[in-house]
């Protein structure tokens, strides 16, 4: 009698399993020509990168917005799909299988700390879906995943920019490196080294920290008894820019100083003030590069009452590009989608121009900028070894 | 002035007290003899508040107070010496003594003072170490501490809890002569909870004897001393303590 | 730039940030010692301190040092919610529970900050409000204002409750409330509001700590977080439970990361703590002042 009840519980758990996953796939292939098309994003909307993930919800809901009115994609219209990353390894893969479970999305854009995409990677390659992403670890797209497509031009890029500024530009020789010690740091430290290498120079000084650190003191008399002249430096958080600015300020070094894009954070500058003017950053977004760019933040402005920053250009961009793609592939296959990101020429984004390469990065330049009394101004744009 | 009546009382479910009735008159020395485990540490935390009872009464000059906090019960004039003295072990002894008092309304220094010079004079040994902490005391000064704490709350009752526990004979027979002397001198009722039989009955009136949380026996103390079950009981073959 | 001066740099950060470690240290210890509770919100009674303090000096609107006061009795009247709210409905459970309602309370503390205040990090001015650098510079070495103000603050703190603890009856009771609180309730001591006290003036220094850090550290709902793990450190290694330990252990732990930043390794600098952490707990787990039954606060 109990076996007798627990096949029947059995099978009716089957069959409902049954209904429910038939009635999703009829649902998903009906009406095609002009059901709205899916874009699924994850984004982080709980944790300790909800900053950056909001900058990076704006820019796409921007870009969706835009395209709709302007008449979507061969009529039918885009979709965001928002899951949260939770700013976290687990919490980035979990949203992307939940966003792969809805077979309708089509394209889906990632999230930009490196070590996340990276774990995502695995699932990628199996998903065989297109996913864009910020994430600029020269690694990622260099692993042989075909799916994984760069909207950032990648950490060697901004080395060759920094080297090539503070050796060739600033004509500082004597130069050293500060970074933060995670992937991010460790990883532009080497592509700096390789790159400053190239042009006849080795760093006077070489120098990690942790995150979130209050007190640079130790790495302010590191700095002067090196006697370096010139600073490059990979910091993942833009707070400790601020104290870092201040403290070198305080302490009375001077030094010309060249950093990744946290440098020109907004964080960075209304908690540094002064304590930043004069330096430089490579910035892959900035309003005056291009007609695009300007476009852009005009449209962000006006619609979200301030100025983007690089987290908002490339989802911006990334949906654009997308939206591209899928109005030339004949259809919405994954692999169509694929081989028309592929063959992308001279779009022009608001970062830049893309071409993708075969290793998926679309990017191959970037902006020096300078911090001029809180001004941020576009000094030159330098094109880079992909 | 205190009294007991058919009190229940349990830790979490484990029943410890099965009706319990006693009662203490003003001025009295009242033993509550007992073994191990038989409930008496657990009938003085109730009447000081600790626990409360299942069901039954404890009633303080006629008005119930089972039901109130042992702060509460504190202010109303129970002073309560627990098993193992509880001598705050990081204050001094003044300071201990100082504590004593927390349950009297608005007392000033001067009174302090002489309260705490007044328990000199029956405790010599605490003023030489007024200013020692609590824990370098030994058993014998911690008990007179704490006896001389338990004075400084003006107290209309005293509970005792095994006051010879851990003492050797003669501090023991100090101690008991000190209850003694509050008794005479001060007037204070007192409710001593003991296994020392002998030592108990030698200064009490009256004396209770408990067994599995309920009251067997009760007489005077002289009756009781010569009482055959508490002769076997406590007195006899299987003394526990001295 | 000469040895000296370089020490004396270091010597300097090291202090003011160890003072800062000391003052978080002290809420942990008096909690403990008080109730037996470890409680892992003290970390983030430094983030809602500078929220608040943020909160109310933004734009002026009032005078900065009302604002800092004001700022202060608002710590005082969370330290007593969250009394009642997380301790007291759990006072008669055992060690586990309290102890992971405090994590949930920190968890609810810094997302709670995060929804009102938003991701982007705060300024808060500093208490002595100078042009330029904000302190001076004297023999080579700089020294900032705000970290002498932390400074002084943590020595009056600990200065000023040495003396309330040592010299009024109130500071007795609450000695004895954290000795034993049964018999301090016989005595008819007011446990509950002793024990709200210490939450309270637990709170108000954990606050005060982070207004102070707040022109420094910059105000995010995470800056709790790792001053809360250092100031366990710093309490371990001082003897869990002893106030003098934790600030030894505070001070000591500030300069030992600094030095060991200057001289041996930033990368290694926050595992110096840990280093330190686990050198106690294998060699002498009590801490340095952890040898005796129980000690005076």
């Amino acid at each position: 009698m109990n076996k007798r009840l627990a096949l029947l519980v059995a099978a009716v758990m089957v069959l409902t399993l049954f209904i429910t996953g038939c009635g999703k796939t009829s649902k998903s292939s009906g009406d095609k020509a002009t059901a709205p098309i899916k874009i699924g994003h994850i984004v982080h909307m709980t944790g300790s990168a909800v900053e950056a993930g909001g900058e990076e919800k704006n820019g796409a809901i921007l870009a969706v917005e835009e395209i709709n009115a302007a008449g979507g994609i061969n009529g039918r219209k885009l979709i965001l799909v928002q899951e949260d990353g939770q700013s976290s390894n687990v919490g980035v893969v979990q949203a992307f299988h939940k966003l792969l479970e809805d077979k309708d999305i089509a394209v889906i854009i990632g999230p930009s700390p490196s070590t996340q995409i990276a774990a995502m990677l695995p699932t990628i390659n199996d998903a065989k879906i297109p996913v864009a992403t910020g994430g600029t670890n020269y690694g990622l797209t260099h692993s042989g995943c075909q799916w994984l497509f760069r909207f950032r031009p990648h950490d060697g890029m901004s080395a060759q920019a920094m080297a090539s500024f503070m050796v060739n530009d600033l004509k500082q020789k004597k130069v050293a490196i500060v970074h933060s010690t995670d992937a991010f740091g460790n990883g532009g430290r080497d592509l700096a080294v390789a790159a400053l290498k190239k042009l006849g120079v080795t760093p006077v000084l070489d120098l990690g920290y942790n995150n979130d650190e209050k007190d640079f003191t130790a790495v302010i008399n590191a700095l002067k008894k090196s006697g370096a002249t010139g600073m490059i430096t990979y910091m993942t958080f833009s707070p400790d820019v601020g104290i870092l600015a201040k403290q070198i300020k305080q302490q009375g070094l001077k030094i010309n100083w060249i950093g990744s894009a946290s440098v020109t954070a907004t964080p960075a500058r209304q908690l540094a003030g002064e304590a930043l003017y004069g330096t430089y950053a490579v910035a892959d977004y900035h309003p005056d590069a291009n007609d695009k760019a300007k476009k852009f933040a005009d449209a962000y402005k006006a619609k979200f009452g301030k100025d983007p920053d690089f987290y908002s250009s490339w989802t911006y961009d990334a949906v654009y590009v997308f939206a591209e793609a899928m109005k030339k592939a004949p259809d919405l296959k994954p692999e169509s989608i694929r081989q028309a990101l592929l063959n992308i020429r001279g779009f022009q984004g608001a970062e830049g121009i893309y071409n993708f390469d075969q290793n998926g990065d679309g990017l191959d330049q970037y902006n020096v900028v300078q911090n001029v009394n809180d001004v941020i101004k576009l000094v030159k744009t330098i094109k880079a070894q992909r | 002035m205190l009294k007991l009546d058919n009190v229940h009382a349990a830790y979490d479910s484990v029943v410890v007290l099965r009706g319990v009735s006693l009662q203490v008159n003003q001025g009295e020395i009242v033993c509550l003899l007992g073994a191990n485990g038989a409930g008496k540490t657990t009938t003085l935390r109730l009447i000081s508040g600790l626990i409360h009872p299942l069901q039954g009464k404890v009633c303080l000059e006629d008005k119930p107070i089972h039901h109130l906090s042992p702060e509460a019960i504190a202010r109303l004039g129970v002073a309560h010496v627990p098993e193992g003295r509880r001598i705050f072990p990081g204050l001094t002894v003044r300071e201990n003594l100082i504590l004593g008092a927390s349950n009297r309304r608005r007392v000033n220094k001067v009174e302090l003072t002489s309260d705490i010079k007044k328990m000199f004079e029956i405790f010599p040994d605490l003023e030489k170490l007024q200013n020692a902490l609590g824990w370098t005391l030994s058993g014998g000064q911690q008990q007179m501490l704490a006896i001389a704490r338990s004075l400084m709350a003006h107290p209309k009752i005293l509970l005792m809890d095994e006051p010879s526990l851990g003492l050797g004979p003669i501090v023991v027979q100090q101690v008991f002569s000190v209850i003694k002397q509050i008794n005479e001198t001060m007037g204070t009722t007192v409710l001593v909870v003991e296994q020392n039989a002998v030592i108990a009955l030698s200064v009490a009136s009256r004396g209770y004897v408990i067994e599995n949380g309920r009251i067997v026996l009760e007489g005077k103390a002289s009756d009781l001393l010569n009482n055959t079950e508490v002769r076997e009981a406590y007195l006899g073959g299987r003394r526990t303590c001295i | 730039m000469s040895t000296l001066s370089l020490i004396g740099q270091i010597l300097f950060a090291g202090l003011a940030i160890g003072g800062v470690y000391t003052l978080v240290a002290l809420g942990i210890v008096l909690i403990y010692r008080a109730t037996n509770v470890v409680n892992f919100a003290q970390g983030d009674f430094t983030m809602l301190g500078a929220y608040v303090l943020f909160a109310l000096s933004n734009g002026e609107k009032i005078n900065f040092f009302v604002a800092f006061l004001l700022a202060l009795v608002v710590m005082a009247v969370l330290g007593l919610l969250f009394e009642l709210g997380v301790y007291y409905p759990l006072r008669n459970r055992s060690f586990l529970p309290v102890v992971i309602a405090t994590i949930g309370a920190s968890i609810m503390f810094q997302n709670g900050a995060l929804a009102i205040f938003g991701p982007m990090p705060q300024k808060v001015r500093p208490v002595i409000y100078a042009s330029g650098n904000g302190g001076i510079t004297l023999g080579g070495v700089f020294f900032d204002y705000q970290y002498i103000v932390i400074l002084v603050v943590t020595l009056a703190l600990v200065l000023l409750q040495y003396l309330f603890f040592e010299y009024t009856v109130l500071g007795k009771k609450m000695q004895a409330t954290s000795q034993d609180k049964d018999m301090a309730r016989m005595l008819g001591i007011p446990v509950s509001i002793m024990i709200a006290l210490t939450y309270i003036y637990s709170t108000v220094i954990g606050g005060l700590s982070g207004m102070l850090v707040a022109p420094i550290f910059f105000v995010t709902h995470k800056m709790g977080v790792m001053l809360g793990l250092k100031a366990f450190a710093a309490t371990i290694c001082g003897g869990f439970g002893d106030v003098r330990g934790a600030i030894l252990g505070g001070l000591a732990l500030g300069v030992i990361e600094s030095f060991g930043a200057a001289f041996i390794s930033t990368v290694y600098k926050d595992a110096f703590s840990l280093l330190l952490l686990l050198l106690f707990l294998l060699i002498r787990p009590q801490g340095i002042f952890g040898e005796k039954v129980a000690e005076k606060a």
